[in-house]
């Protein structure tokens, strides 16, 4: 079993790692969660059936939410609580030469803008633009409707163009 | 597909439903037919296309996929290969019962047929021990039980008719042998109980040994009565 889980390990820390970076903002956090998640799936794993990539982002969306949740209610309540909290995704710190001089604030805008995002759709694009999973793989992490994955993709993407407008037409012109 | 009677604005509505899963390959190869005819005649929804592929592009620039660091599967891993190790010597859990039935193969799986002998004496024992606590101490009286009262010592020459009756050397020696039988009782209960669960081992076997150790321990014997 040992085995097995290690394989396991190897081929999902990423996807994992990365979903939660994108969610939290923080890689600390990320790491943490990370370590959770992967940890729960080793004390599940002999009576765990079916898509263990979709469980493993499934219980690694809800590990983000149950922080997320817990740093909103540190917070003095002002407002509405069911606002989606505004997360600065981190730095990616992988720029390529290529793209660093041009990208460098579209980056900067792109990961405001996607921190923005109310869930699902944040967790949406990251897992289509990201990770880039197909629809049905998102629908099976996220146990959500095919259709509910399309139609919820295109308004994510949609927001996001208006927040980016002049900016991705602006690179794109260049 | 895009019906002629929806008129152009009906068609380009269709296929701006439809870029998205387009851009990401999800599209019926029927329906990318018509989407890309309409896309020919139709600059407008040329421009949508680009900008959600200069979009989709940014993405995925901006938000590349990130790298685990690497102690956190070496932690993960480190903490199952223990928690492996540590499951491989516990017995396996459930409830009392299985706890009993797994800790007793164990115990009897190994040792050939010293464990089960050793098991047998260690219950011989238990079961003499009343018995020879009973014949000590002589019979069983309805009060006050802890302490032990002796039939006098017979006078010399008499024959001792009611009963046996014995010589506080002799009860002394005697309990020490019982403290003996029973102290061995006890450790052997003892090595039985690492594989059996210590509460099925001390409530059955150890803990009444270890009463019927102390209740012959402090069993007083009182002072034979002196003949005038």
């Amino acid at each position: 079993m040992l085995d097995r889980f290690q394989s396991l390990v190897e081929e999902h820390q990423h996807r994992v790692y990365t979903l939660a970076s994108y969610l939290l903002g923080d890689r600390e956090e990320a790491a943490d969660v990370t370590q959770e998640v992967l940890l729960r799936l080793w004390r599940n794993l002999e009576t765990l059936d079916g898509n263990v990539s979709a469980w493993l982002l499934r219980v690694t969306r809800n590990y983000c939410f149950d922080l997320m949740r817990k740093r909103r209610s540190q917070k003095t309540a002002l407002g509405n609580p069911e606002e989606p909290e505004a997360v600065h995704l981190p730095d990616t710190g992988q720029p390529s030469p290529e793209r660093l001089a041009a990208s460098t604030d579209l980056g900067r805008h792109l990961r405001r803008a996607v921190g923005e995002l109310a869930e699902p759709y944040r967790s949406i694009l990251i897992l289509r633009e990201v990770q880039e999973m197909k629809y049905v793989e998102i629908s099976e992490a996220l146990d959500m409707p095919l259709n509910t994955v399309k139609v919820n993709i295109h308004r994510g993407r949609k927001m996001l163009r208006e927040r980016l407008k002049g900016v991705i037409g602006h690179a794109a012109a260049c | 597909m895009p019906r002629p009677a929806d008129g152009p604005a009906g068609a380009c509505a269709w296929v701006r439903e439809r870029i998205d899963p387009l851009l990401d390959g999800e599209l019926a190869a029927s329906e990318e037919v018509a989407l890309q005819d309409h896309l020919a005649d139709c600059p407008a929804c040329r421009s949508e296309l680009a900008l959600a592929r200069s979009l989709q592009g940014a993405l995925r620039d901006g938000l590349p996929p990130l790298t685990c660091p690497p102690e956190v599967s070496q932690q993960v891993l480190a903490i199952a290969r223990r928690e492996e190790a540590e499951r491989a010597r516990r017995p396996a859990r459930g409830g009392l019962g299985a706890r009993i039935r797994s800790g007793l193969a164990d115990w009897f799986g190994g040792g050939g047929l010293l464990r089960p002998a050793l098991a047998a004496v260690a219950l011989a024992a238990l079961l003499a021990a009343p018995f020879v606590y009973r014949s000590l101490l002589g019979p069983a009286r309805p009060q006050a039980p802890a302490v032990a009262t002796l039939p006098a010592a017979p006078a010399p020459g008499a024959s001792g008719a009611q009963g046996a009756s014995y010589s506080p050397e002799e009860i002394a020696e005697a309990r020490d042998q019982a403290r003996v039988v029973l102290a061995y009782v006890a450790a052997v209960g003892r090595d039985a109980g690492r594989a059996v669960q210590d509460d099925v081992f001390a409530e059955g076997i150890v803990r009444p040994t270890r009463r019927a150790v102390e209740s012959l321990g402090t069993a007083r014997i009182a002072e034979p009565r002196r003949t005038p």
